[in-house]
């Protein structure tokens, strides 16, 4: 019953709040809680793209603007009818947000966010510059909207009765329960993997690139409604209201409430809209005011106020603890396939140089199913390289990788994973903020559908994570972490998975549980194409061993063969054995 | 079209006046950005605030000669400051110091406001007049802003390439951790780039101050096409901050002399938006492999 409890406080407070939008006429009070809802979408927006999808996109103000002109140039100009005007409204802001957002893919960080700003501030040049946008003097929106009757019910959408800041309210609601719907599906998962960690998305076959804009453009839609409200509310529309300084607000909103939670913006948009219009500072010393205020909740309270208020509730109501799943450790089940003679892997030819390095030269083998296939070599022999090449997250310059027999060169990484080969990474990367159980739950989202156990429960139990399933990931110690990075790579059902140094930092007790489960995949019918240095491991548990030197394969075959190699023992083992 | 050749010369040589305005921002905030990873948005309101300062002792019956130095080392000390409480806090994020570059925006940009209000001011000029030079009419103090442009890269490009406290700058700048463990003092560094980088921007505000009327947004402008030069030509590289000046320098001015204002706010954010759509990271960065 405590879950429940656990959710009341929002409830409750969204209750007063539509409380007091219908019983408290006082035009004050109404007029706060209009600007802060208003404030609320846009920074409702901002969290979409940024705090759920972690691009800081400093075109959002922008994107709303392009959804307020041509609501209302559609409105008044072309005589549209005002929810048509709405809806085309919005539907350019998306449709912007497309194009902008696919510039802007090969780009991460403080780089997509200034490049969104160029394409933000472009827009506002163009806007002071168009005679249809009434150049920076601006353009009158339609005026009042028309009144909603249902049945007996009518509902002034203007109404200085609150009926406007009660549709800002619903509309508010729906776009949260919007997200909040998308966060419960596959689709809304994928959107926080790509935030946590983009490259590990993709090796566990998420389309990162698709969900970056999937964010941009769901935060495009919100800010779309945020425009076409506060042309509403302002009557009027000039290219200064979406610039700079709006933005450099709906930023302290966000912050202020907390990013990446649902009710954030909302929190944050009252107490702006509240410290405003009660403190009456005005003007420039409220701007210096909420500056110092971003600095200081930046340094000292980054995670807004919802966050602390949300862990304040957990204090007084703790949450349950989780009814323990049982699964037995059992068999791994990789996707169909079966043992075939048939190579699984075949590479030929593989080529890469970075400038004059050439780090993978000439490179061929095959690694057949079931089969467990060392790659050993010194330091910079170009292991990380070809396994960066065969997991498809770089590109060769020539040669060919062939997957059950079909060429696969030019697919993308997460096309790859979700066709079955799985790479792990040397330094280990999780999904930080998320549960190890979410963790593998993303991982295990590409599985086709098996009878049986929860694959999910049965990975947790067969890698010992049973205690860690509810901490989050960047709780794990390095071994934990490690051992995760393999489990994700198998909770994908991978019929091959290329570990980069799996044993690298871990303890003799961490290397024998790694022993165990690498002889248990290889049982399981799932291959293994394994970097390691630790030589005891990969003699004892290799079929066969490819040596590279300076890119190029310089020895291939059993372990017994290889470690007899004389060129071998000279480039690697030593010349001293 | 013989118009247009006509102007052409003119509109080159303004373009590279400006880059040189351009590449002292630029340079500070490379800089800044090279060593801290912090992308600083309110380098711009330095350069105001630098501006206002310089005005403000030369209307005080200070020389503009003492006035600029003795403002870029008040900026400077001011800069040390802002990195030792408001950005090293928060430097395992870098996000985290773009917000706190933005507080900064609200706090300084209104201070000004507050103290100098919105009027424009003008400062009496030094070096007032313009030569002629085979057809270009170049101003005075536009070739002051060319040489002192010059000075600095030369200056900058020596200190970092010949000094210790350069090299040890460079060293932080490509590899945090192994500058710390090679006895580096890399937030001792942090702190000194953060400074040199504001008394640039001071720097370039009393050059402004000597060319234009001042507002309260007269730096906004340099911070922005800063930005644009900067990741134009690649963040991080000092050479890249100069040419990615040049080459915005000459948009802004082309699209001015051919085009109209409206274009010429847009054109650098064009010429932004093709570079980093066809080179990704700048044109003076080689693409590294991601590390895996």
């Amino acid at each position: 019953m405590t879950t429940g409890l656990r959710r009341l406080p929002p409830w409750l407070g969204i209750l007063a709040l539509c409380l007091v939008v219908l019983l408290v006429p006082d035009e004050s009070t109404q007029n706060t809680l209009t600007v802060g809802l208003i404030w609320a979408l846009w920074a409702a927006s901002l969290n979409i793209t940024w705090g759920y999808g972690g691009q800081f996109s400093m075109a959002q103000v922008a994107l709303g603007g392009v959804s307020a002109y041509v609501f209302v140039i559609l409105a008044t100009r072309s005589g549209w009818p005002v929810f048509l005007a709405i809806v085309a409204g919005i539907v350019s802001a998306a449709v912007v947000s497309v194009v902008i957002g696919y510039m802007c893919l090969r780009l991460s960080g403080f780089r997509f966010a200034i490049m969104t700003l160029a394409f933000a501030l472009a827009g506002v040049g163009l806007a002071s510059s168009m005679e249809i946008t009434g150049r920076t003097t601006g353009i009158s929106a339609p005026g009042p909207w028309p009144t909603l009757r249902i049945g007996p019910l009518t509902w002034d959408l203007n109404g200085t009765d609150g009926g406007f800041t009660l549709l800002l309210l619903v509309v508010f609601l729906l776009l949260t329960g919007g997200m909040w719907l998308v966060l419960r599906t596959r689709q809304g998962r994928a959107l926080l993997a790509v935030r946590e960690d983009q490259l590990l998305a993709e090796s566990v076959g998420v389309a990162a690139r698709r969900y970056r804009v999937l964010a941009f453009v769901l935060g495009a839609v919100a800010a779309g409604v945020a425009g076409v409200c506060q042309a509403q509310y302002y009557q009027f529309i000039y290219p200064s209201l979406f610039s700079f300084s709006t933005l450099v607000t709906v930023i302290v909103v966000l912050v202020l409430g907390g990013r990446g939670l649902l009710f954030g913006p909302l929190v944050g948009g009252l107490l702006y809209a509240l410290l405003t219009n009660t403190l009456h500072i005005g003007g420039q010393f409220e701007q210096m005011i909420f500056g110092a205020a971003i600095i200081l909740l930046t340094v000292f309270a980054r995670h807004g106020l919802t966050y602390y208020l949300s862990a304040a509730v957990r204090l007084v109501l703790p949450r349950p603890p989780a009814e323990p799943v049982r699964a037995e450790p059992g068999p791994l089940a990789p996707r169909g396939g079966g043992l075939t003679d048939a190579a699984l892997l075949e590479i030929s030819g593989l080529t890469k140089a970075f400038g004059g390095v050439r780090a993978v030269d000439d490179v061929s083998f095959t690694v057949g199913s079931a089969a467990v296939v060392g790659v050993i070599g010194p330091n910079g022999a170009g292991k990380t390289s070809l396994f960066n090449l065969v997991s498809g997250f770089v590109r060769p310059d020539a040669g060919e990788v062939r997957w059950e027999g079909r060429a696969i060169t030019g697919l993308p990484a997460f096309e790859r994973s979700r066709r079955g080969l799985v790479r792990t990474f040397q330094r280990p990367r999780t999904f930080p903020a998320l549960t190890v159980r979410e963790n593998l739950v993303i991982a295990a989202e590409g599985r086709p559908a098996h009878p049986g156990a929860d694959p999910v429960e049965q990975i947790v139990a067969t890698f010992g994570l049973a205690e860690l399933a509810d901490r989050p990931a960047s709780a794990l110690s390095y071994g934990d972490a490690k051992r995760l990075g393999v489990a994700l790579a198998v909770a994908t059902g991978a019929r091959m998975v290329l570990l980069d140094e799996p044993a690298a930092g871990l303890n003799t007790g961490d290397v024998e549980l790694l022993r165990r489960d690498l002889l248990e995949l290889r049982k399981a019918g799932c291959s293994v194409l394994l970097i390691e240095h630790h030589m005891e491991l990969v003699l004892d548990v290799c079929d066969e061993i490819v040596v590279l030197d300076a890119g190029r394969v310089i020895a291939q075959g059993t372990p017994a063969e290889v470690s007899a190699h004389p060129d071998v023992i000279d480039a690697y083992l030593g010349s001293a054995r | 079209m013989i118009a247009v050749w006509d102007q052409l010369p003119q509109a080159v040589a303004n373009g590279l006046l400006l880059a040189a305005l351009y590449a002292i921002v630029a340079l500070g905030l490379t800089l800044i950005f090279g060593v801290l990873d912090v992308v600083n948005f309110g380098h711009g309101q330095l350069v105001t605030l630098g501006a206002y300062l310089v005005y403000a002792l030369v209307s005080g019956s200070f020389s503009f000669w003492i006035a600029v130095p003795v403002v870029m080392v008040a900026l400077g000390l001011g800069g040390l400051l802002m990195e030792r409480f408001t950005f090293r806090p928060v430097r395992s994020i870098p996000i985290n110091g773009l917000l706190v570059s933005i507080g900064w925006i609200a706090i300084i940009g209104n201070v000004i406001s507050a103290v100098w209000g919105p009027d424009q001011y003008n400062m009496t000029r030094v070096l007032p007049g313009s030569l002629s030079f085979a057809g270009l009419s170049l101003s005075r103090s536009q070739l002051l802003v060319l040489g002192v442009s010059i000075v600095v890269m030369v200056v900058l490009s020596l200190v970092l390439r010949f000094t210790s406290g350069g090299k040890a700058l460079r060293a932080t700048a490509q590899n945090r951790e192994a500058a710390a463990l090679v006895g580096i003092r890399t937030r001792r560094l942090d702190a000194i780039a953060f400074g040199v980088g504001a008394a640039l921007a001071a720097l370039a505000g009393g050059l402004v101050a000597n060319l234009f009327p001042l507002d309260p947004s007269v730096g906004d402008s340099y911070m922005v096409y800063a930005f644009v030069a900067l990741i134009v030509g690649g963040a991080g590289s000092a050479a890249g901050a100069v040419v990615g000046s040049i080459i915005v320098g000459l948009a802004v001015s082309l699209a001015q002399t051919f085009g109209s204002t409206g274009v010429a706010s847009v054109a650098p954010f064009v010429v932004l938006i093709i570079v980093l759509f066809f080179r990704p990271a700048g044109l003076f960065r080689t693409d590294h492999e991601a590390t895996l």
